[in-house]
């Protein structure tokens, strides 16, 4: 999957996460979002687990805090 | 409530869920508001986000509250009013949980909310495979049939079901709960489909089914008898409407066909497992739909809003709903999706079976013979030649269920439509200058069970009737008057009493009740949330009623 699509899924399941739409280059970040609380926060990484099919660690849950890290760490996970 | 009546959306019943798809779908209008009190030990949260979709189909709209993480359910803050469900993660107690003070510990917790709110609770029970957990699971069965509308919320199938996908014990800490993505989204479907309809709303009374298409593949009148495909599918549907029939519902057929093919299809192929004497109404023919709903409503006596409509042409759903708009409906789309409804309708599955769902269906069948009876007696031979025989029972603490479910789901001979919940049955009866009846019919074709309640004070010189509920399988009889008259002649005389108040509610379909009134006041002017005051003894035909050839009786009062 190329960085492009990750990146599109991310910010739809993100839009859904925060309850806004969030243009293809925002980047967004969890301290810039006031709606993105800890339990939106594991409802995001569940969605990403279902959509993306991969799995991420307790410490992983708690680091992945702006749409960046977290296309980043889907496309590292995509790439092995 | 209003029920979405149609079902156009697979996303509900898709054999696996995804959480992103539930999030984006937009909520319907006109739902009515349910406020829902979560106590818990872990992150509900995780299901009740997902909830609200499936309470939709219902037409239910969740507003939930959450308080903080208890094990020791304090229930600190208590909303009376809105519905409590109970959910806890049985792991953390350890082993506390093989103790018996434990299930004394949940019995008394569960008391201790039923003496504090009004609405119905829902209590999870423990999704485990231990012989722990099934010892506790059969006890919080008996604990909840013991308490006003306390309901188990069963949480053991959907393991059963989905095996190693249930937990996830990854990410615990983060999460806040041992349950899976997919176990939270599987409880929300059985919560918001199954447990809270049926907690909330008056269960749907019959499912009227289509043929073609339907309960098996191919068309009858083209493909003929031996033609049709009976799928192990269909062959489960078939199942599904035997045992819904099995818990009290009706089943109907309403189909565009030849009736003569339908019996040669129930005689001629032993896979065809539904058989005419299965269904309590059919309408085979060429009427439009709407019609023929209409003549299985009237053979069933019962409302068309109360009979679920499945049917695999959604021209002919959508007629139907342009006529019947509150009419549930279900559009058959394949066998698959037709099974996984007749299993999570809301409203038809999940109920408690009680006296009356059991007498239900030869109930009707009496009805008819009763019918043939009445065109061949007079008025008074009629009643005679009937045999009916009246069991009172005054504050009956046991008939609370049946009470309650009368004075919410009886339309039309309802007095007062005050739509008393059990909770305030238990109240009612338990409150002193209070008169709570209960009326039980027998007559010589069957034991209709209990098919009124009667809910009166006293004030003073007055007896004020609150309500007055009789069921529609009673009425017809020309019984109503002699049943109330010899219901209210007692405590009339203990109490030496001379007027008798009737509060009165229009609603929708309560014309009934209101012609009886007149009829028995002999007041014309009775007008919607009034109250009609006539003497006791200045009752038109009291001395008729009293004198009805109708045999009756009163249970002794057990304190």
């Amino acid at each position: 999957m190329t960085r492009y699509r990750i990146q599109a899924a991310v910010i739809e399941l993100l839009s859904i996460t925060v309850g806004r739409p969030i243009a293809p280059t925002e980047s967004v970040t969890r301290d810039s979002e006031p709606t993105w609380d800890s339990l939106k926060h594991i409802e995001l990484i569940l969605m990403l687990e279902e959509h993306f099919g991969v799995r991420f660690s307790e410490n992983e849950i708690l680091a992945l805090c702006s749409s960046d890290e977290i296309v980043d760490a889907i496309e590292e996970r995509s790439a092995t | 409530m209003t029920m979405v009546n149609t079902i156009e959306d697979e996303v509900w019943a898709a054999p696996s869920l995804k959480r992103s798809d539930l999030l984006r779908l937009a909520e319907p209008p006109d739902l009515t508001p349910v406020h829902l009190q979560i106590h818990r030990n872990y992150a509900f949260e995780l299901i009740g986000s997902v909830l609200p979709p499936f309470l939709w189909v219902a037409g239910l709209k969740s507003i939930i509250a959450y308080g903080a993480y208890d094990d020791t359910l304090s229930f600190s803050q208590i909303d009376p009013a809105a519905v409590q469900i109970i959910s806890l993660d049985f792991e953390r107690y350890g082993e506390l949980t093989h103790t018996a003070s434990f299930h004394d510990w949940i019995a008394g917790r569960l008391e201790n909310l039923r003496g504090r709110t009004e609405g119905a609770i829902v209590v999870s029970n423990w999704p485990s495979d231990s012989l722990n957990a099934a010892r506790f699971n059969l006890e919080l069965e008996k604990i909840a049939d013991s308490l006003s509308s306390v309901f188990v919320w069963d949480t053991v199938e959907i393991l059963h079901n989905m095996r190693d996908e249930f937990f996830d014990e990854r990410a615990v800490v983060a999460k806040g709960t041992r349950l899976s993505n997919s176990g939270c989204i599987e409880l929300a479907r059985s919560l918001g489909l199954v447990r809270l309809p049926s907690a909330l709303l008056p269960r749907i009374k019959a499912v009227a089914v289509d043929l073609d298409n339907t309960l098996y593949e191919g068309v009858l009148g083209e493909d003929g008898v031996e033609g049709v495909h009976i799928s192990a599918k269909h062959g489960a549907i078939q199942k599904e409407l035997l045992r819904l029939r099995e818990e009290g519902v009706f089943l109907a057929i309403l189909s565009k066909n030849d009736e003569r093919d339908f019996v040669q299809l129930c005689q001629r192929r032993s896979d065809f497992l539904l058989k005419p004497t299965h269904f309590s109404a059919t309408c085979i023919g060429w009427q439009t739909k709407p019609e023929g709903l209409v003549r299985v409503a009237e053979k069933l006596r019962i409302g068309v809003d109360s009979i679920l409509v499945v049917d695999d042409d959604s021209g002919e759903i959508a007629q139907i709903r342009a006529v019947h708009p509150n009419t549930p409906l279900l559009y058959s789309r394949g066998p698959e999706q037709t099974l996984f409804w007749l299993r999570h309708y809301p409203a038809l599955n999940g109920y408690r079976a009680n006296s009356a769902t059991r007498v239900r269906l030869s109930d009707l069948e009496a009805s008819r013979q009763r019918d043939l009876l009445r065109a061949s007696s007079s008025g008074k031979d009629y009643l005679r030649e009937m045999q009916i025989e009246l069991t009172y029972a005054l504050n009956s603490m046991g008939s609370r269920g049946r009470l309650a479910e009368l004075s919410q789901k009886t339309n039309q001979f309802n007095t007062g439509l005050q739509r008393f919940s059990e909770v305030e049955v238990v109240r009612r009866v338990e409150l002193p200058n209070h008169c709570t009846i209960s009326v039980s019919m027998r007559d010589r074709f069957c034991d209709s069970g209990t098919i009124g309640a009667i809910f009166a004070r006293l004030d003073d010189e007055r007896l004020v009737i609150d309500e007055v509920s009789v069921s529609c399988r009673a009425l017809g009889r020309n019984v109503e008057s002699p049943l109330i008259a010899l219901a209210l002649s007692p405590v009339i005389q203990q109490y030496g009493l001379r007027y008798v108040s009737f509060l009165f509610r229009k609603g929708p379909r309560n014309l009934p009740a209101h012609l009886w009134l007149t009829s028995f006041t002999g007041a014309q002017d009775i007008t919607d949330g009034s109250f009609t005051t006539v003497a006791w003894e200045s009752l038109p035909q009291l001395d008729k009623h009293l004198r009805a050839p109708v045999a009756h009786r009163w249970e002794p009062i057990i304190e």
